[in-house]
């Protein structure tokens, strides 16, 4: 139960950085609302003009934009405005505390990334639901659509969330690491779909995406949402993905057990 | 001479971390890369997008991308406001012999601007290229002051932004929300979105001044414009308007700033 209400503890720290402000949690609902209501307006604007394109039709192109615009909320807040982020304790020796806590550093990191996705998955969740009450866009193209929508969503989250902490553990090495992140980040939206549906993109750059892990977070659950990948057909993106979890999360091991034995506090 | 001092410091202070330095370059490009990707999935599937011809469009997104990398070399500092506050950096400053406006713009170099610049390039490259017009002296001078127009917008929404993060930190989420709005919806004419969104973009976040406006008084695309003609062809006139109101903003701001320390 103790380890439980620690587990608790941990895991809500960066909600508390929105919960507890009321203004910044009303930014968030409001650019959140906008965001939405442009991308809309926007794939609404381009289909005027053609029936379907890339595959998709104008419903699941919406449908398809509009829920890529919820996926950016699936990170949870932003840690580094609160000076929380692994590089920022490891640039300003913070780092240290990891050490000294009663919780080992990777189980710490893993806690916080758990409850930072689920705080974000709940932000999705709600504004999902508020589209789906506007009819902005549709509902999952099956129920076997749905259930693997939810599955690809899960395992997708996870191969994010292999990522970013491999990214995180790096820094112990490197220091400084906001050009590494910031690539991830770009390459992830580039290749996930988050920029443009990858359904519009050349054939040669959608092969090259599906066998890279950037995809499995956005582009399969959703197209599986839609219906732009049969059901029947989902067995190789879930294998894909299950590969890259296995893989990540080994390396992810190797590198915490690195860099536990070689950590450097700035300053002391 | 102080302020060169400060640009070559702010070099240095980047080329530090080597490693960094150089995927920061690279950042830089990729950024303006999926910019690219964005526009050039528009024009490939979605021809005449609002009646224009490709070239046109291509043009609003490469006078955007230009814009923003001449914003992001001389502006970026607007950004890191909320940063240098909690650092109680904006402290000493305000005691150095300079305005503390252009310590904040000269107190970091913006590596990714050098991985901008190709891509931009080519994109306006490609953009001249595409389209038929007669390329005189008054239109390439145009050109080139609708891209000034473009910087000083940008700067203008971040200086008024990052004026508040001065006092409220949040304020850094506003202003990257912001960047992602002006590069997202900032790229193609402005008339196919529905009237709200579209008097959102040209009255309150005036994304339509950077891009489309000028753009369609320079490639006389002037049919469905929402302002008049002379509206248009005076937008790089109101982004400078708008960009030394901003600045008296960050003026009125500063005098109410209290340091982090008390």
């Amino acid at each position: 139960m103790t380890e439980i209400r620690q587990a608790w503890r941990i895991a809500r720290t960066s909600a508390l950085y929105e919960v507890l402000q009321p203004g910044r949690l009303a930014g968030v609902a409001v650019q959140l609302s906008l965001q939405i209501f442009l991308t809309w307006c926007l794939w609404r604007a381009l289909y005027e003009a053609v029936p379907a394109s890339g595959g998709l039709d104008r419903g699941q192109a919406v449908t398809y934009t509009v829920l890529g615009t919820l996926y950016g909320r699936l990170r949870g807040p932003d840690r580094g405005l609160a000076r929380d982020t692994v590089v920022q304790h490891v640039r300003e020796g913070s780092i240290l505390y990891w050490y000294l806590r009663p919780v080992m550093p990777r189980r710490y990191h893993w806690l916080r990334a758990v409850g930072d996705q689920a705080y974000g998955f709940g932000w999705a969740l709600l504004a999902y639901l508020a589209c789906l009450s506007f009819g902005l866009i549709g509902l999952p193209a099956s129920a076997a659509a749905a259930a693997l929508f939810a599955l690809t969503l899960l395992l997708g989250q996870m191969v994010l969330y292999y990522l970013l902490a491999l990214v995180d553990v790096a820094c112990f090495w490197t220091l400084q690491n906001f050009g590494v992140l910031a690539i991830i980040r770009l390459v992830q939206n580039l290749f996930a779909g988050a920029i443009v549906p990858l359904w519009f993109l050349p054939g040669w750059f959608q092969t090259l995406s599906s066998w890279l892990p950037f995809e499995a977070s956005l582009h399969v659950p959703i197209s599986l949402y839609i219906g732009r990948i049969e059901p029947s057909g989902a067995g190789r993106y879930v294998l894909v993905q299950v590969v890259w979890v296995v893989l990540l999360a080994v390396v992810l091991r190797r590198f915490w057990r690195r860099a536990d034995q070689q950590v450097v506090v700035q300053g002391g | 001479m102080l302020t060169w001092r400060f640009i070559t410091l702010s070099i240095k202070s980047a080329m530090e971390y080597r490693t960094d330095f150089f995927l920061m370059i690279a950042v830089g490009a990729i950024w303006q890369v999926t910019v690219a990707v964005f526009a050039t999935v528009l024009i490939t599937r979605f021809p005449g997008l609002g009646g224009w011809e490709s070239g046109a469009v291509l043009l609003i997104v490469a006078v955007r991308m230009a814009g923003h990398l001449l914003a992001a070399a001389l502006f970026m500092g607007t950004r890191q406001v909320a940063g240098l506050t909690m650092e109680g950096r904006i402290d000493a400053f305000l005691l150095r012999p300079m305005p503390v406006y252009r310590q904040v713009m000269l107190n970091s170099f913006h590596v990714p601007v050098l991985g901008d610049v190709v891509v931009t390039g080519l994109m306006l490259a490609t953009a001249v290229r595409l389209l038929t017009l007669d390329w005189t002296a008054w239109r390439i001078g145009y050109l080139v002051v609708a891209v000034l127009g473009t910087m000083l917008l940008e700067a203008a929404v971040q200086t008024f932004l990052g004026s508040f993060a001065l006092r409220h930190p949040t304020a850094k989420l506003w202003q990257e929300w912001t960047e992602d709005l002006m590069a997202t919806f900032g790229n193609y004419p402005l008339h196919i979105l529905p009237s709200l969104a579209r008097t959102v973009f040209l009255y309150v976040l005036p994304i339509g001044l950077c891009g489309y406006l000028p753009v369609a008084f320079l490639t006389g695309n002037t049919a469905r414009l929402p302002v008049p003609v002379w509206v248009a062809a005076a937008s790089p006139a109101i982004s400078l308007v708008l960009f030394l109101a901003s600045l008296g903003w960050w003026s009125i701001q500063l005098r109410r700033y209290e340091s982090v320390g008390g």
